[in-house]
């Protein structure tokens, strides 16, 4: 996804831009993918997007931190735990099988009078 | 060709709501009611015992998922058509475990409602015929 202020390709995960560190589109809650401002569903699960401000600053922000980062004290047990969460998450997403119209349309066929 | 059955749409977008009458109008269906969330929705479904609902997956108040099981529950011959963009298999089996008949991916095409409308006329008419 293109930054809207320095025009610099992101990976579509991203929520902040790599370059300058503004935020490039809202993050769905459910499957994580980042989607355009103004989008009110997720255009990978459809879930329902909460809008973030479009002005929303970067990382850099401390009202953007978890209050471990704003104070600059992450411990060893707090990264320890983001990666276990990280991993988990990254087993979830993996598990989750995306069906195509086809398949779904095989998977109800039975219902046929 | 006007046909005596009737249908709800549930589904929280006036837009998917304008496209689904104008479609089930032009296959002929008598009675069209239509609610923005899962929660009238159900009570829609309750009072009108309608032969057909399309219910949308993801809504405000209540969704697809919970709404399903309450509509089964008070019109267990009521043929269920969910309309949504989940694509998650396991999401999906619990609609079908649930009671749903048809489920249809957004964004959807007119070929593919009309058809699903049709084998849907199809199950309410054999319905009916074993009930009588």
């Amino acid at each position: 996804m293109k930054c809207t202020h320095c025009d610099t390709d992101n990976e579509d995960a991203r929520k902040f831009c790599r370059a300058c560190g503004v935020a490039i589109g809202v993050m769905c809650d459910r499957c994580r993918i980042v989607n355009p401002f103004g989008d009110t569903y997720c255009g990978m699960c459809g879930f329902k997007l909460m809008e973030a401000p479009r002005d929303a600053s970067s990382p850099s922000d401390p009202s953007e931190l978890p209050p471990q980062e704003r104070s600059g004290q992450y411990t060893a047990r707090d990264i320890k735990e983001l990666l276990t969460l990280r991993t988990k998450l990254k087993k979830e997403e993996d598990s989750i099988e995306s069906l195509r119209q086809d398949d779904i349309d095989s998977l109800f066929g039975q219902v046929r009078p | 060709m006007a046909n005596k059955f009737s249908a709800l749409i549930i589904d929280d977008s006036g837009e998917v709501r304008i496209i689904l009458t104008r479609l089930l109008k032009n296959l002929g269906f008598e009675t069209i009611d239509t609610a923005d969330d899962g929660r009238s929705g159900v009570e829609k479904a309750k009072s009108s015992k309608p032969d057909i609902v399309v219910l949308d997956g993801v809504m405000p108040e209540m969704d697809g998922m919970r709404a399903l099981p309450e509509i089964k529950k008070e019109s267990p011959n009521t043929v269920v058509v969910i309309c949504s963009s989940l694509t998650d298999k396991a999401r999906i089996l619990k609609f079908k475990e649930a009671g749903a008949d048809f489920y249809i991916l957004k964004p959807f095409d007119r070929e593919k409602i009309e058809d699903v409308m049709r084998q849907a006329i199809e199950i309410v008419e054999h319905r009916q015929r074993s009930v009588s």
